[in-house]
């Protein structure tokens, strides 16, 4: 296949596809963004794969990141802001123009019907999203203990009064907290390290 | 205006600044910040809503949420402001750190940060579906109104979940979606829209 040719508004274009027709956020769009760019062949097959990789790794919303990476690769800061923005932009309006409409018809009780259905899906949806996580993340006694004190501690945050400023970086402390123990058992446990990398290696 | 305006843009930015491990992990972010008194001021219900149309819409669902809690809190500037927040960060970070990333994506110092993090996400993760859990399970009142609409009300209650505020409706349509998934192996969007159906049935018998 050739080599698709290249510019700005292209990969503006080729993110806004793919933001528009792609259900089921950002986890459903990686492979199709990376089925996309290899087939325009801008990015050779084993770096796009390493960009799904970083994606994941720093933060925000893993589908934004990869578009991000992408535009940088190809572009630059140019590139990484016309990629983005192509990405972004599908929701942005689809999402406006149902909240511009809802306030009127969400009143009616035959909407509020089919979103009470359709939320105990979502809760089903992302209790499996959770498990499978669980799967990856959970390997260990520590591991375990850490996820457990977690929800432990979030769910009893909304049932004590707690400093306003202090509950809203709540969630935030905790993600640090987690990579501290991370980086706590890097100088302290090296036997956990090499079980770690072990089983990286497996996969 | 503008101070709700800023307010927004350091809110969503920081939020997308501490996620990781995508948008259900950015649900759980949200709604500790935009939802009651000390947030935004947006009810439960309301979040739910919210929710439940970045689920049905296509695209990333922490945008899809942004751009419409955006909007809730302060019209089209609002959400043009949320929804751009979340990419600023990661702008930074690819920008400035990747080659970085591209050099440390498998040193152990990594990999131990994130042995750590990703348990905690999972948590997140859990807390998320708890955060949904009680808007449509044991909320229904037959008219239009949920009625959990804050935690006061539940805290009012000796235990949590009061059996006869149980909406078997709900729990009915929670089961029935699972075995779509995991036995049927339907398309999640598929099942998105049965499960809608399903309410709009079970809910006017």
């Amino acid at each position: 296949m050739e080599k698709e040719k290249l510019s700005y508004s292209r990969l503006f274009f080729k993110f806004f596809k793919i933001g528009l027709f792609t259900f089921g956020g950002g986890y459903a769009m990686l492979p199709l963004i990376e089925r996309d760019i290899i087939q325009s062949k801008w990015i050779e097959k084993e770096d796009v794969t390493d960009l799904v990789a970083i994606s994941q790794s720093i933060p925000g919303a893993i589908a934004i990141n990869m578009a991000l990476l992408v535009g940088h690769r190809i572009g630059k800061k140019k590139g990484a802001i016309a990629a983005c923005l192509g990405c972004i932009l599908p929701s942005f309006l689809v999402i406006l123009l149902i909240a511009m409409l809802l306030s009127n018809f969400q009143n009616y009780v035959i909407v509020q019907r089919a979103f009470t259905g359709i939320l105990s899906c979502v809760v089903a949806l992302i209790l499996l999203a959770a498990i499978k996580f669980a799967k990856v993340a959970i390997v260990d006694l520590p591991t375990l203990l850490i996820t457990i004190l977690t929800i432990i501690i979030l769910i009893v945050s909304k049932f004590v009064s707690i400093n306003p400023a202090l509950s809203s970086f709540l969630p935030v402390m905790l993600i640090i907290a987690g990579g501290l123990i991370g980086l706590l058992f890097y100088y302290v446990y090296p036997k956990k390290v090499r079980e770690v990398m072990e089983r990286g290696k497996k996969k | 205006m503008i101070i709700k305006l800023l307010k927004l843009l350091y809110t969503f930015m920081k939020i997308a600044l501490f996620n990781f491990g995508g948008g259900y992990v950015m649900i759980s972010l949200i709604e500790n910040e935009v939802v009651g008194p000390n947030g935004f001021g947006i009810t439960p219900a309301e979040f739910a809503n919210i929710i439940a149309v970045s689920e049905i819409t296509p695209g990333p669902i922490s945008i899809n949420t942004a751009t419409y809690v955006g909007y809730k809190i302060a019209g089209v500037l609002g959400s043009l402001v949320a929804t751009l927040a979340i990419p600023i960060p990661s702008f930074f970070i690819v920008v400035f750190l990747s080659p970085i990333l591209a050099k440390y994506k498998d040193h152990p110092l990594n990999k131990m940060i994130f042995y750590g993090l990703r348990a905690v996400v999972v948590g997140l993760i859990f807390n998320a579906a708890f955060i949904l859990v009680k808007t449509p399970l044991f909320a229904y009142d037959d008219a239009k109104n949920l009625i959990f609409c804050n935690l006061q009300l539940l805290r009012d209650f000796d235990l949590p979940f009061n059996l006869n505020l149980i909406n078997f409706g709900s729990i009915g349509i929670f089961i029935v979606s699972l075995i779509l998934i995991l036995k049927l192996k339907l398309n999640p969007i598929l099942v998105i829209l049965i499960s809608g159906l399903l309410g709009i049935i079970i809910f006017s018998i």
